[in-house]
């Protein structure tokens, strides 16, 4: 019995600090010296996400949130904002990360990228940001505490998708692709549909990337299924935006060349190539990652 | 066998969107439209003046010559005064529908001017009012015979843009239950009984537009830019259009390539080919320029 107790007492010491958490505010940082925290520490859930995030709140919904803790301080006229979002699960934290950052600082946690007045990172399921309404050099260095700070609280990190692995590397551009599930950003890059016409959803893992430099643009979309019957039935439903032609790639109206094809689990699309050979390069390249042992 | 040139227009080719969403939501607008300009075009008025702002302050007397020069092109009359009192009657109980968000709010001296205005076309103090997430409890708004709607354009991270067709979503008691779609069916806020056949006046703000939003609070200053700007119309379909059409030029200079919005902004465009609430049609809008040209991106 005494044995059983010091070994519980070990492990609760030795785990992350999430696993013993109360509440998700237990990550939010301690007082950063001549700021006040204005007001208590908030909860939001989905259910009243709405009142909190004036206009925002459909995007971390789409990734499946469950919570989010915010607290608010002030020094002067100068506020910041802290928010940690649990998304459940590391691949939503990554991908509301995808869908936010232009490209990787690698400064906080798994991912992290610095706006004016704002930090972004995310971290095993946690997808943080730190906002302030101005941007001076006492804000700057107390976001970076507040960060510095959130980073160590969170002990464990995720892992990133694996469909992220099937992306080519050649010519992809640095930080230049999109991670998500909801139909609604397969447009992020490319105007593609306006419905769900490749049932998109939560049992999918879609990534669409960008290849090539911005005068010979073209975009990688790359979608697993549960199973390949669901594969290859959104590869028919692209076949027949593309009159039920038989070739892989095709040629539309603006010259570009577009094209898709099914592979086991996976969907693979090529949009915007400016030749035919460009096109059918990408998807091969995705497929032989995809096979590839 | 191929049957024939395959457009992108097929590949967007869902319903309402074969023919306009190349259009409206690509910075480089396919041949999507064939039809020359008709007589029947609506008119949107685009008026700019480079004194209306210095720095972060805003000039009040420019923001009325424009508001002015707008409205006279708007309405053919003679001037302000006359284009008034074509638009607002002296027993109208006017509703200025505003928009408060924090980041962008609809400027306070614009909301100013326009009370003023409704004052001079000779409607009572008390049967005025602005108002932005309490209109369901005004009293104005309850009894309203007319509206006025004027907000800021900006991104929005789930409707594609902040548009004077969302500003009416405090019309309703469950903005969420607008939410389907990306919000696709706003157009419908027009036929709640506060809202349908009110409004007399559209006016979207485009001072300081958000052409991009990051984070929460879908709100970075680094994506603004002082376009310094106002759109006016009759009809908010086609306001709409053009403000999202300058958004989606910004984007396209800023970002270096085409870039669309996040999500698109297909309320606008439903609005139009689904609910038949004005026209979204960049062919069928005549677009009248008033003012500052350099940087105008349409």
């Amino acid at each position: 019995m005494k044995y059983s107790l010091l070994i519980l007492i070990l492990m609760t010491l030795s785990s992350p600090k999430q696993t013993y958490c109360q509440s998700i505010t237990d990550l939010l940082p301690n007082s950063i010296e001549d700021w006040s925290p204005q007001g208590t520490d908030k909860v939001y859930t989905p259910e009243n996400l709405y009142d909190y995030i004036d206009g925002g709140a459909e995007l971390y919904l789409s990734y499946g949130m469950k919570e989010v803790a915010s607290r608010i301080i002030t020094r002067d006229d100068s506020e910041i904002r802290i928010e940690i979002f649990d998304m459940i699960e590391a691949k939503n934290a990554f991908g509301v990360f995808t869908h936010t950052r232009t490209h990787n600082e690698m400064q906080y946690g798994q991912g992290s990228q610095y706006f004016t007045g704002a930090q972004i990172f995310w971290k095993d399921n946690y997808f943080i940001a730190i906002t302030a309404n101005d941007d001076n050099e006492s804000i700057q260095s107390a976001i970076e505490l507040i960060a510095n700070e959130i980073d160590s609280n969170i002990l464990s990190e995720g892992e990133i998708p694996t469909i992220i692995n099937l992306l080519p590397d050649d010519e992809l551009e640095p930080d230049g692709y999109l991670y998500f599930h909801h139909y609604i950003w397969l447009n992020s890059f490319y105007y593609i549909a306006n419905d769900n016409f490749l049932n998109l959803n939560t049992t999918t893992d879609a990534v669409l990337a960008k290849y090539g430099a911005k005068d010979h643009r073209r975009y990688l979309l790359i979608v697993k299924y549960p199973d390949n019957e669901s594969a290859a039935k959104a590869n028919n439903s692209f076949r027949e935006l593309l009159q039920e032609t038989n070739n892989l790639v095709e040629r539309i109206e603006d010259k570009s060349w577009l094209g898709a094809t099914y592979i086991q689990k996976y969907l693979v699309a090529v949009f915007n190539a400016d030749t035919q050979e460009s096109a059918l390069n990408l998807i091969k390249k995705a497929e032989t990652k995809i096979t590839k042992p | 066998m191929k049957k024939s040139t395959i457009t992108r227009r097929q590949l967007i080719k869902q319903s309402a969107f074969a023919a306009m969403g190349t259009s409206l939501f690509l910075s480089s607008p396919l041949r999507a439209f064939g039809q020359s300009k008709g007589a029947d075009l609506t008119k949107v008025v685009l008026v700019r003046d480079k004194e209306v702002l210095m720095g972060e302050e805003l000039n009040s007397t420019v923001m009325e010559r424009m508001l002015n020069d707008a409205l006279i092109e708007l309405t053919g009359a003679t001037n302000a005064t006359l284009a008034w009192k074509k638009i607002l009657q002296p027993d109208d109980i006017l509703g200025i529908k505003t928009n408060v968000w924090k980041n962008l709010r609809t400027p306070l001296e614009l909301e100013q001017i326009l009370v003023n205005k409704a004052k001079l076309a000779g409607i009572s103090e008390s049967n005025i009012s602005v108002d932005d997430r309490g209109v369901l409890n005004n009293p104005v708004f309850q009894h309203a015979t007319a509206l006025i709607n004027v907000r800021p354009m900006r991104t929005h991270a789930w409707s594609g843009v902040g548009s004077l067709l969302k500003n009416y979503i405090m019309f309703t008691h469950r903005p969420s239950s607008y939410h389907d779609d990306s919000c696709a069916d706003l157009a419908k806020l027009y036929e709640l009984p506060e809202v349908k056949g009110k409004t007399r006046l559209n006016i979207l703000v485009m001072l300081t537009p958000l052409f991009h939003g990051v984070g929460p609070h879908h709100f970075n200053k680094q994506y603004t830019w002082e376009y310094k700007g106002l759109i006016a119309g009759f009809d908010p379909v086609a306001v709409d259009s053009v403000g999202l059409r300058i958004l989606q030029a910004k984007r396209t200079e800023f970002f270096g390539e085409e870039t669309p919005l996040n999500p698109p902004a297909k309320h606008i465009l439903l609005a139009d080919t689904r609910h038949k609430l004005g026209t979204a049609d960049p062919n069928k809008i005549d677009l009248v320029k008033v003012g500052w040209k350099e940087g105008i991106l349409i």
